[in-house]
C-alpha cells in the first residue's frame, strides 16, 4: 500500500485538466507518442467538443520516483458538471488526494472553489497546481497569494507547471508521491470496496470500477453488492492502463476493475459497497445514494419508422449510463416514443446529442418536467412528470413540487444580480454568510423546476462566471400547478403541453405561441395557435395563410434547377411532423423548450 | 373558405368526380410513341453590364470574345448534325436568349440562324425570337435581322420607371425603352413581347400599376411578368442583407401579381401561363415547347436541352465551352438520361404552368398511365384546398394555385 497514490484532478473549466492528464499519460509511458492525441481520457465526441468530461475514466500510472522506488499512481478522472456531482463525490471518496489546477492567468475561479470545498469535505490532501506558466500574462505570485487567502493552503506547496509544454510535470509527480498520503486499510479484513463507476463492454458485460478499502478480491470469489444483495462470481480482476490489464487480485488501497458476469450497468450502483458473500464486512461504506432521474422528457422520432431504431439506441446508451431511464410513451400528435429520465438538463442534452449524432436519429422532445406529487381528493398520492398523464384538476386536492436547497458562492459585487435571479425563480432566501471580506455564500430554497431551465447558465451570466452552485434535494412543498395545452389549428398538440406554476402559465403560453408562430411555416390555411388551461384560452397567435410560392420564370428550359428547388422543398416537408393538417418543423418543438430569457 | 370549384355544368366535384372515381393506379409509364416538333435555344452570355438582381451566366461583352464564341456556336450546330440525337423530329422555333443577344453583330446572329437552317433543318415558317435590351441595337441592325427571318422581338424593359431602372442597375432609361419599341416596329416586327419584373423591395402596388399601364400603352403582342427572386450572391441580396434595402415582402408581391393579372386581362390579353400574357394567336411558340413536353436543343454556354430521352446542360465556362467544341466534343456539363416516369412527371409539372392546365386523358395516353388516378393520389387534397380545379377533363391551377404552384409541383417531383 505504501507505493500506491490515489488522486483526482479537479479544476475550473479550461484551466487545463485534460492537458495535464494527457501529460501524465505520456510521461509515465502509458501512452506512446505515436498513439497520443489530445484529451486522451475524453473518449466521446461531445466531451472533446464541449471540453467537458461526462464519463469518468481511471488510469494506473506506473512511476519510478527520484528515490528509486516504484509507485502506482491511480488517476481518477471525474465528470465536470453539476448534473453528475454524485458521481464526482464518489470518485473523490476513492482518492486520498487531489490536484487542484489553477490557471496562472485567470487565478482562482468559481469552480476552483466549489471543487476545493468538495475535496476538502472528503478530507483529501489538496496540492495546488498553477498551470499555464508559459503564457506571457501568467502571474504566479498573484495566484499564490490567492491560494493562501482563498483556500487557506500553504502556497509553498503549490507546483508551477505548463501542462502544454511539459514544464514542471516531473516535480508534480514527485509532489504526488511525497505529499499525498498512501491509502490506509486492512488487507486481512473482509472485502470492503467502493463502486465508483461502471461501464459496459460488449464482450465482457459490466466492468465495475472499484476502490478497495479493506481485504482483497480475486477471480472465483463470490462477491455481494450491498444495496441489492445480489451475488456474482468474479471472473477477472485488474487495473486500467488505458486498456484493461488483468491482475491476480486487487487488494486494499488499490483501484481497478472487477468483471463478474453482471449483465448491465444498472445492476451495479455507484456508491454501493462490494464485499464477499462468504465473509461480509461489518457495515457498508457511508454516502450511498440511490440516484434517481429528476428531469423527464419524451423523445419521439421525427419519422415514425425510426421508432425501433430509437428503442435500440436508447438501450445501447443505457448499457453505459445507468442513470438514464426510459419507458414507452405515446402521443396523439407524435406517435410512439419514449419517456426518458435524466439527472439534469446537461444529461438530457448529452443523450439527445448522442442519439442524433451517433445513431443518426432526428428527434422531437417535449418540455422537460420535474416529478410532481399530487394528492388526490380520494386521499391517494401519485407522482407525475408527464403532462399527458395529468389528471382532471377537479380530482386534485393538493400539488407538491420538489424543492432544493442551493448553496451559491459568489464574489460580493454580484450579490444583487444573483439574489434577484433567485427571487425571480421563486426562491426563498434562507441564509447569507460572508466567507471573507469579498466572498459570500447564499443559501436559497428553490423549486427544482425553476433550476432545471437554464438557471445554471443564467447564474453564470449574471455573475460573469464567478458564482458556483451546488444543491441538495430538500423536500416536496405545496405549489400551484397548471397544465398548459397548446392548440394548433384547433387541435391539441399533446406533445407541446407543459406543467408550469400557475403564475407562470400565462407568460409561458404566450411565449410558446409566439415561438410557434415564428417557427411554423405558413400553411395553405390560416392556422390559429392557442395556449389554454382546460377549456380556457389564455393566449393566441395566428399564422396567416401562405400566398406566394411560385417560380415565375424558367430560363432557357433549365428545368433541372427548378426541380432541385422543388425536391428541396419536398425534403423539407418530410422532416416536419404532420399534426392534423399542419406541418410542424422540429425547430418549432425545440423553440418551445427554450427558456424564457433567451431570445 | 372559397366555395368548392364546380365544372361547367355547375356540378360540384371533388374526389367523387367520375373521371377520378375508382381508378386503380397502375404506374408504369412509357415514353411517348412520337415527339412533337422541337425548338432550338441559343444562349448568348454577354451583357454590357450586370444587373443587380442577376444570377445567370452572363459576362461583360467584348468583341474578341464575341467572335470566338459565335464561331464555336456554329461548330456546335455542325456537331449536332453529325450526332443527330433528336432523330427525325423537325425544328420549328429558334430563340436567341441571354445575356443580351442584341449586342451581337447582326451578321454573326444571321450566320447562326442560317447554320440552324442548313444543319438542323429549321423550318421555313419557324418562329425566330431575339431578346433585345433597350439601347443595345440600332434600327438598321433590326431591319437586317427582320429581313433575315427573325420574326419575334422580346424586349427586356423590366420597368418604365427611371427610378426603378436606376435601382436595378439597368443600363437604360424609360426613354430608351420607348424608343426601342418604336424602332422595332419600324424595322417591321409585328410580334413584340416585353418583359417586366415586379417585386423589388422599393416598389409598391401603385408603382406596379402605373408601370404596367405605361407598358401596355406600348401595345406589345405579348407580355412576360416575372416576380423577383432574390438569389444569393447577387448585389441585391447583399444590399438586403446589409439592411440597405428592406427584405422582400411576399404578401405584397402576391398582391402585385394579382394586380398585374387583372390589369393585363382587362387590357385584352389572355394569361396563358403563370407569367405570360398574349393577344390572341401570339403565345410564344418556343416557350410552349418547355410547357408542352416537346424536345428542345440548347446551344451555347450554359444552355439546357431535352432530347426526349435525356436532359443535358452545357458547361458554364466560356473557355471550356470553346475548347470542347473546337476539339469536336459536345460541351456538356452533364447528360442525364430520362426515364418515362420522370418525363411524365415533368410533363405534368411543366404543363400545369399553363392556364389551361393539362388534359389528363391525353397526358395519360401519351405516357400509358392513369394520369387522373396519379394526380388524385398525389394531390387530391389540393382540390379542396382551392389550389387545383378540374374542368372538362383538364386539371389546372386556380388563380390562388398559380401563386402557390411550387407547393403543388413539389408533390410531383
Amino acid at each position: 500500500m505504501e507505493n500506491i497514490r490515489n488522486f483526482s484532478i479537479i479544476a475550473h473549466i479550461d484551466h487545463g485538466k485534460s492537458t495535464l492528464a494527457d501529460r501524465f499519460l505520456q510521461l509515465t509511458g502509458v501512452v506512446g507518442d505515436h498513439e497520443f492525441h489530445e484529451q486522451m481520457l475524453d473518449t466521446m465526441d461531445i466531451e472533446r467538443e464541449r471540453g467537458i468530461t461526462i464519463k469518468s475514466q481511471t488510469v494506473a500510472l506506473p512511476y519510478r520516483s527520484g528515490n528509486g522506488k516504484d509507485y502506482v499512481l491511480n488517476l481518477i478522472d471525474t465528470p465536470g458538471h453539476a448534473d453528475f456531482s454524485y458521481e464526482v463525490s464518489r470518485a473523490l471518496v476513492s482518492c486520498e488526494g487531489a490536484l487542484l489546477v489553477i490557471d496562472a492567468c485567470q487565478g482562482i475561479q468559481a469552480q476552483t472553489l466549489a471543487n476545493f470545498y468538495m475535496a476538502f469535505e472528503q478530507d483529501l490532501h489538496v496540492i495546488p497546481v498553477i498551470n499555464k506558466i508559459d503564457l506571457p500574462s501568467a502571474d504566479v505570485d498573484r495566484v499564490k497569494a490567492q491560494i493562501e487567502k482563498d483556500l487557506g493552503l500553504d502556497s509553498d506547496s503549490a507546483v508551477a507547471i505548463s501542462a502544454k509544454e511539459g514544464t514542471g510535470i516531473s516535480e508534480l509527480l514527485e509532489a504526488i508521491v511525497a505529499e499525498i498520503p498512501p491509502p490506509k486499510g486492512d488487507a486481512n479484513a473482509p472485502l470492503k470496496a467502493l463502486i465508483f463507476d461502471s461501464h459496459w463492454d460488449p464482450y465482457r458485460g459490466t466492468i465495475v470500477h472499484v476502490r478497495i478499502f479493506d481485504g482483497e478480491v480475486k477471480p472465483s470469489d463470490m462477491i455481494r453488492l450491498w444495496s441489492t444483495g445480489a451475488t456474482y462470481k468474479v471472473e477477472e480482476t485488474g487495473v486500467f492502463r488505458m486498456q484493461r490489464q488483468p491482475r491476480k487480485l486487487l487488494k486494499a488501497g488499490e483501484v481497478g476493475y472487477v468483471i463478474a458476469g453482471i449483465k448491465t450497468v444498472r445492476d451495479t450502483r455507484i456508491g454501493d459497497t462490494m464485499t464477499l458473500d462468504s465473509r461480509r464486512c461489518a457495515k457498508p461504506l457511508a454516502g450511498f445514494k440511490h440516484v434517481k432521474p429528476v428531469v423527464f422528457s419524451s423523445f419521439y422520432p421525427i419519422s415514425s419508422e425510426d421508432y425501433d431504431e430509437l428503442a435500440e439506441a436508447l438501450e445501447k446508451l443505457q448499457l453505459n449510463d445507468a442513470s438514464l431511464t426510459f419507458e414507452k410513451d405515446h402521443s396523439v400528435a407524435l406517435g410512439h416514443g419514449f419517456r426518458c429520465g435524466f439527472l439534469g438538463l446537461l444529461h438530457l442534452e448529452v443523450v439527445q446529442e448522442r442519439l442524433e449524432r451517433e445513431f443518426g436519429l432526428s428527434l422531437v422532445l417535449t418540455a422537460p418536467s420535474v416529478q410532481y406529487l399530487l394528492v388526490l381528493r380520494d386521499g391517494s398520492e401519485v407522482m407525475i412528470d408527464n403532462p399527458a398523464k395529468y389528471p382532471d384538476p377537479m380530482t386534485i386536492r393538493e400539488t407538491r413540487e420538489p424543492i432544493i436547497r442551493a448553496s451559491i458562492i459568489l464574489p460580493e459585487q454580484y450579490l444583487g444580480n444573483v439574489i434577484s435571479l433567485c427571487l425571480e425563480r421563486r426562491g426563498v432566501q434562507k441564509n447569507m454568510n460572508y466567507m471573507d471580506s469579498t466572498r459570500v455564500e447564499l443559501i436559497f430554497d428553490l423549486p427544482l423546476a425553476e433550476v432545471l431551465f437554464d438557471f445554471y447558465d443564467r447564474l453564470k451570466s449574471v455573475s460573469k462566471g464567478y458564482a458556483s452552485f451546488d444543491y441538495d434535494f430538500l423536500e416536496y412543498r405545496s405549489t400551484q400547478l397548471a397544465k398548459v395545452d397548446i392548440l394548433v389549428a384547433g387541435e391539441k398538440v399533446d406533445a407541446l403541453s407543459m406543467l408550469v406554476h400557475r403564475d407562470r402559465a400565462q407568460q409561458r403560453a404566450r411565449r410558446a405561441c409566439e415561438r410557434l408562430k415564428k417557427e411554423i411555416p405558413r400553411q395553405l390555411f390560416k392556422v390559429p395557435i392557442q395556449g389554454a388551461i382546460g377549456g380556457k384560452i389564455i393566449s393566441r397567435e395566428t399564422i396567416s395563410p401562405l400566398r406566394k410560392d411560385v417560380t415565375a420564370k424558367c430560363y432557357g428550359g433549365d428545368i433541372t434547377r427548378k426541380k432541385k428547388l422543388l425536391e428541396k422543398q419536398k425534403e423539407g416537408k418530410k422532416r416536419m411532423k404532420q399534426v392534423g393538417s399542419v406541418s410542424i418543423p422540429q425547430s418549432a418543438f425545440l423553440a418551445v423548450l427554450k427558456a424564457d430569457d433567451e431570445e | 373558405m372559397k366555395p368548392a370549384p364546380t365544372n361547367k355544368s355547375g356540378i360540384p366535384f371533388g374526389k367523387d368526380h367520375k373521371l377520378l372515381r375508382s381508378l386503380s393506379l397502375e404506374f408504369t409509364p412509357q415514353f411517348p410513341s412520337d415527339e412533337s416538333p422541337a425548338g432550338v435555344y441559343v444562349h448568348i452570355p454577354f451583357c454590357r453590364t450586370k444587373c443587380n438582381y442577376c444570377a445567370f451566366v452572363s459576362r461583360v461583352h467584348d468583341s474578341e470574345k464575341e467572335k470566338i464564341y459565335l464561331e464555336a456556336l456554329i461548330k456546335e450546330i455542325r456537331l449536332w448534325k453529325t450526332l443527330d440525337p433528336i432523330g427525325s423530329a423537325h425544328l420549328d422555333t429558334l430563340y436567341f436568349g441571354g445575356g443580351t443577344p442584341s449586342l451581337i453583330h447582326t451578321d454573326r446572329l444571321i450566320a447562326v440562324m442560317e447554320e440552324c437552317r442548313a444543319s438542323l433543318g429549321l423550318a421555313q415558317y419557324a418562329e425566330i425570337t431575339i431578346e433585345i435590351n433597350p439601347g443595345s441595337i440600332g434600327l438598321n441592325s433590326l431591319r437586317d435581322l427582320r429581313l433575315a427571318g427573325v420574326n419575334r422581338a422580346s424586349l427586356g424593359i423590366q420597368s418604365v420607371d427611371d427610378e426603378d431602372l436606376r435601382l436595378m442597375d439597368r443600363n437604360h432609361n424609360a426613354r430608351d425603352a420607348l424608343l426601342a419599341v418604336e424602332q422595332i416596329r419600324d424595322a417591321g416586327f409585328s410580334n413584340v413581347s416585353v418583359d417586366l419584373i415586379a417585386g423589388f423591395p422599393w416598389q409598391d402596388l401603385a408603382s406596379i400599376h402605373r408601370n404596367l399601364r405605361r407598358v401596355l400603352q406600348l401595345g406589345p403582342e405579348h407580355l412576360s411578368v416575372y416576380l423577383l427572386e432574390v438569389k444569393e450572391g447577387t448585389v441585391l441580396s447583399e444590399q438586403i442583407r446589409l439592411g440597405k434595402l428592406p427584405p422582400v415582402n411576399d404578401d405584397l408581391i402576391a398582391d402585385m401579381y394579382e394586380e398585374i393579372c387583372r390589369s393585363a386581362v382587362e387590357a385584352g390579353y389572355t394569361q396563358y401561363e403563370i407569367s405570360n400574357f398574349a393577344r390572341e394567336g401570339y403565345a410564344c411558340r418556343h416557350n410552349l415547347k418547355y410547357w408542352t413536353d416537346a424536345p428542345y436543343i440548347g446551344l451555347g454556354v450554359a444552355a439546357h436541352g431535352m432530347t426526349g430521352r435525356a436532359r443535358y446542360a452545357n458547361v458554364e465556362d466560356l473557355q471550356e465551352y470553346v475548347g470542347a467544341v473546337l476539339e469536336d466534343g459536345l460541351p456538356r456539363s452533364y447528360v442525364q438520361a430520362l426515364t418515362p416516369e420522370t418525363r411524365f412527371r415533368e410533363a405534368l409539372i411543366m404543363g400545369m404552368r399553363l392556364t389551361d392546365g393539362v388534359d389528363l386523358a391525353i397526358l395519360g395516353r401519351r405516357y400509358q398511365v392513369n394520369a387522373a388516378a396519379f394526380v388524385m393520389e398525389t394531390a387530391g387534397d389540393l382540390f379542396d384546398a382551392g389550389l387545383l380545379e378540374l374542368l372538362d377533363g383538364r386539371i389546372m391551377l386556380t388563380s390562388r394555385g398559380r401563386l402557390l404552384s411550387n407547393t403543388v409541383f413539389a408533390r410531383w417531383v
